[in-house]
């Protein structure tokens, strides 16, 4: 058995935090500057350029990519053999990191503690969101962290379909819920697809594909396709950057499915603005 | 077309500007987003004095990041205007002429926009950081304990700005999907 020190795991986290919340990732760097080059509107040209000036001022002064600093979700992979010292202090250990994370880097903090009558702000945006999740093939830890801002998560929607609708009734829900909501996300956004499971678990995987590298296509090829297609249909609908017209509504489409219920067909989507923050790193123990 | 424009705003300025015009704004506006909102309607109902003079003003829908020392700003953006659709009328029967925010609102608030004659403004969101460059002072001036939102003063020069409503009923985002 191989012990990390949950010391190790914070400042990983608050590394982590610091390096999403100034640097734009270089999957959404390349895809918004080919996207600018193909872009034949000049408005849209124009504000995919400021996307990118941002992301270079974002880096250099550490300002925030987005004033909305986000939710924190925590994705943490543990590999074969791995013990965490302390381990039941986990989220009290990730929430200190967010704590201090945003407190020395001078980011926003969003979270209110009630969520219907007092909405007082946490003044430190904990609680993060924490996931745990065995890796067999790992040497060590793996922490994935994700900042998602309001204004995109309120564009999250779920429908239990049935299981004699096929990919067009998907195809729709999806063009519908982007021509009604798009603009109140930050577009380009990248579309995040949940398939399968059940109704809890599909808005999770609608989350992780909205989350996943943009070079990463479906290995399966039928959902690859599904992918291609509604990536297309999206940007045919020509809203485009800040919804002021253009061909670059969204920069990608992702799904994620897994097996589901023969009565079911869970289908979740999550909209990510184009200021995506995510980081990622590994503590190995070979 | 761009067009420069100063706050407050009068009614010459903003009678002629047309759905889709670039605007450079410079002066005083006014951060506030759904909490402050509810406050400023509160006071209004229960006739208390306001945090500031909604006449001819500018309010930006923002809850900006926290100024790091030895710079002007932090992180500054349009958040979404949709949430405020309800809380808009008592503003703008006191006069308010102009508000930025990003995306589309509800036909109702679009009408009542129309016949108080504010003009709403979109910034694009998500660039912040480029947008903190546009400011030159920022503070606090109401209802601290909101924290990110509490209303803020903030003056900018040369804000980068769209006209998405015009008085005369014009919507920016129908009109983009149009010339498609």
């Amino acid at each position: 058995m191989k012990i990390i020190k949950i010391t190790k795991i914070k400042n990983q986290i608050k590394k982590l935090i610091k390096t999403a919340s100034f640097n734009l990732p270089e999957d959404i760097t390349d895809s918004i500057r080919q996207a600018c080059s193909a872009e034949k509107n000049n408005t849209a040209k124009k504000i995919l350029e400021l996307i990118l000036k941002n992301s270079e001022i974002a880096a250099k002064k550490k300002i925030p990519l987005c004033q909305d600093c986000g939710n924190v979700y925590i994705d943490i992979k543990i590999g074969e053999n791995i013990c965490i010292e302390k381990f039941s202090f986990l989220q009290d250990m990730a929430d200190e990191a967010v704590a201090e994370a945003y407190k020395e880097n001078y980011l926003r903090k969003s979270i209110v503690s009630d969520p219907l009558f007092d909405r007082i702000n946490t003044k430190d945006n904990t609680p993060a969101y924490l996931s745990i999740v065995p890796a067999d093939t790992l040497d060590g830890l793996e922490i994935n962290v994700f900042l998602k801002g309001g204004g995109s998560e309120n564009c999250s929607f779920l429908y239990m379909l049935t299981p004699s609708d096929s990919a067009d009734a998907i195809i729709s829900k999806v063009l519908d819920a982007v021509r009604q909501n798009v603009t109140k996300s930050c577009p380009p956004v990248i579309i995040g697809i949940g398939i399968g499971a059940t109704s809890s678990k599909v808005t999770e995987l609608a989350r992780k594909a909205a989350f996943r590298n943009l070079k990463i296509r479906n290995a399966d090829d039928k959902y690859k396709i599904l992918e291609n297609s509604i990536l297309e249909k999206i940007n045919n609908t020509g809203i485009g950057p800040a919804g002021l017209g253009g061909m670059t509504t969204a920069l990608a489409v992702n799904i994620e499915y897994m097996p589901c219920h023969m009565a079911t067909l869970p289908v979740a989507v999550s909209f990510a603005c184009h200021s995506l923050r995510r980081a990622s790193s590994k503590i190995l123990l070979p | 077309m761009t067009q420069r424009l100063k706050t407050p705003l009068k009614e010459d300025d903003i009678s002629s500007l047309k759905a889709g015009d670039e605007i450079i704004l410079s002066g005083i506006i006014y951060g506030a987003r759904d909490a402050a909102h509810k406050r400023i309607i509160e006071s209004i109902n229960s006739n208390q004095k306001l945090p500031f003079e909604l006449k001819g003003s500018v309010i930006f829908y923002v809850g900006p990041s926290p100024v790091p020392p030895g710079r002007k700003s932090g992180a500054v953006g349009p958040t979404t205007s949709a949430r405020m659709d309800s809380l808009t009328e008592p503003l703008l029967k006191k006069g308010l002429m102009g508000i930025i925010g990003k995306g589309d609102r509800n036909n109702h608030l679009r009408k009542l926009m129309q016949k108080y004659k504010c003009i709403y403004f979109i910034a694009p969101g998500g660039i912040s950081a480029f947008l903190a460059s546009k400011i030159k002072d920022i503070k606090e001036i109401a209802y601290n304990d909101l924290g990110p939102e509490a209303v803020f003063e903030i003056e900018v020069k040369d804000f980068p700005l769209f006209v998405a409503y015009d008085i005369q009923g014009n919507n920016i985002f129908e009109l983009a999907l149009r010339r498609e």
